[in-house]
């Protein structure tokens, strides 16, 4: 078992093997070894933490598979149980982002990322911006250059 | 405006506002974690996401910028509308020789300085469609050459280069691109490197390229017909350091690579990494045997596509045991081959 503590030190008993699916948490434990005391997670809040928790679970015989192909990254492929779990609100959506990518959780990171990927495909930049309440900061001339700079991209 | 725009600075990631109340916006992802998104987005959703707002642009753009002839349609308005931009990011001199060998370059290129330094973001590049792009021989080879220098000077490293696919008349001075000062940093990390091709400058290119690029992963070259080509190559392979796969292919509506085992001498110093070998469309008549292979022990995949007088050959490797062999292909319509694999 290993004893986590969240920014609030709200504190969580795990397996060790749920534990290891986040590298960071791997290494320390080799590092460590066997140890009562607590991992303190000051990125992460508990309920946060929880999830995390759920997804590591429920994933915990995926077997670990190093990524290291070039082959196009698709985001369709999410699973029934994985989309569920995804239906977050976006404060959460990007908090469980920021807190894969801290404890490197790479499926959890891969699979948030193809969500929010998901919710930007085919919209305009304004639909985009309102989607994630984003502030346009270009001046127009900057949008105007960066715009006419790459304007091969523009699908017609 | 240029400067102003790369100096607006990413405001850090803070933990500590989630703890005040404030939700987790998506402006609070750090570029790092944007990418990632961005990863799975296509052309089209990369442009929307592009004009969203500074700092998302500044993370789309080296993605857009990688591989961008190959992103885009073939040679089109899209691929003039690339070389524009990069015309824009040549530097005075380089525009200057442009217009004074009667290149008419659109006052666009000319008039403000490009927003970000494209040509730096590039990783992989397919020299023909660079050259392909323009409609005369004349401006291919002034503007292909310009450019080629521009993307040697900016990129710190190139990841794929591919000069396959030239055909034997390109007038194309390769070989000086290839050796300056500039080339020799941005190759040095090279992992890919296609060559397979008619063009006659191909025994140049191997030695330029066996100076400057020696940890390749992939080679994948053909069209090698004189004995200087086959020498050269010899000593390509043999300045490698770890090279993974190995691919010798001809089109067979040409002719047959003919293969010599000159070559296969020089692939056994790679023994210890390659896993790939990949044969199609070659001519195994002049090779006596495929005895030097028999010590790449830690090949996966093994395939022959249309080669020709293998047969028999193929008997010192049959005898040979490879345990991480995933892959062992033939494909052919000439000689059943298979058969003395299996039945030596």
């Amino acid at each position: 078992k290993v004893k986590l503590t969240s920014s609030e030190g709200t504190e969580f008993i795990i397996d060790r093997k749920v534990a290891e699916k986040s590298v960071l948490l791997k290494n320390m434990l080799e590092d460590v070894g066997e140890s009562d005391m607590a991992i303190p997670l000051p990125n992460v809040t508990g309920p946060i933490l929880n999830k995390v928790i759920d997804y590591c679970t429920h994933h915990q015989d995926d077997p670990f598979v190093s990524q290291e192909d070039d082959s196009k990254k698709v985001s369709d492929d999410i699973d029934d149980w994985d989309a569920e779990f995804c239906k977050v609100d976006q404060g959460t959506l990007f908090e469980l982002i920021l807190s894969a990518n801290y404890l490197d959780i790479k499926p959890l990171l891969d699979l948030t990322c193809k969500t929010v990927a998901n919710m930007i495909k085919g919209k305009t930049p304004d639909e985009i911006r309102k989607t994630f309440n984003i502030i346009n900061d270009f001046t127009p001339e900057e949008e105007e250059h960066v715009r006419k700079e790459n304007e091969w991209c523009e699908e017609r | 405006m240029g400067a102003t725009f790369s100096s607006t600075k990413q405001k850090p990631v803070d933990f500590e506002r989630h703890l005040l109340g404030y939700k987790t916006a998506a402006t609070s992802l750090p570029p790092e974690c944007l990418r990632e998104v961005f990863e799975y987005l296509d052309k089209g959703s990369l442009y929307s996401s592009l004009l969203v707002n500074r700092s998302w642009c500044k993370v789309v753009v080296p993605l857009l910028w990688r591989s961008p002839f190959r992103t885009a349609n073939g040679p089109s308005l899209e691929t003039a509308k690339i070389i524009q931009t990069y015309i824009t990011c040549l530097c005075e001199k380089s525009k200057a020789y442009l217009i004074s060998n009667g290149v008419i370059l659109s006052p666009l290129t000319t008039k403000n300085p490009a927003i970000f330094d494209y040509p730096s973001f590039l990783r992989e590049l397919k020299f023909v469609e660079l050259y392909n792009a323009q409609q005369s021989t004349f401006l291919r080879i002034l503007i292909a050459e310009q450019l080629f220098k521009l993307f040697m000077n900016r990129c710190p490293t190139f990841e794929i280069l591919s000069l396959s696919d030239l055909s034997h008349e390109a007038p194309m001075p390769l070989v000086p691109l290839l050796t300056g000062t500039e080339a020799d940093t941005c190759l040095i990390g090279l992992k890919a490197f296609h060559c397979v091709s008619k063009h006659g400058g191909k025994r140049d290119i191997f030695r330029a390229m066996s100076q400057v690029s020696e940890i390749l992963e992939t080679m994948w070259v053909g069209g090698v017909e004189q004995e200087m080509e086959v020498k050269a190559l010899s000593i390509f392979i043999r300045a490698q350091k770890r090279l993974k796969a190995f691919k010798y292919s001809w089109d067979y509506q040409t002719r047959l690579q003919i293969i010599l085992i000159e070559t296969l001498e020089a692939l056994k110093t790679q023994a210890n990494s390659l896993t790939t070998l990949h044969f199609e469309y070659c001519n195994f008549a002049h090779c006596d045997s495929l005895e030097p292979l028999a010590t790449c022990v830690n090949l996966e995949i093994i395939q022959f596509i249309q080669c020709i007088y293998l047969a028999e050959k193929m008997r010192p490797l049959a005898k040979v045991f490879f345990p991480r062999l995933k892959t062992l292909g033939f494909y052919c319509n000439f000689l059943d081959s298979a058969r003395y694999w299996i039945d030596p």
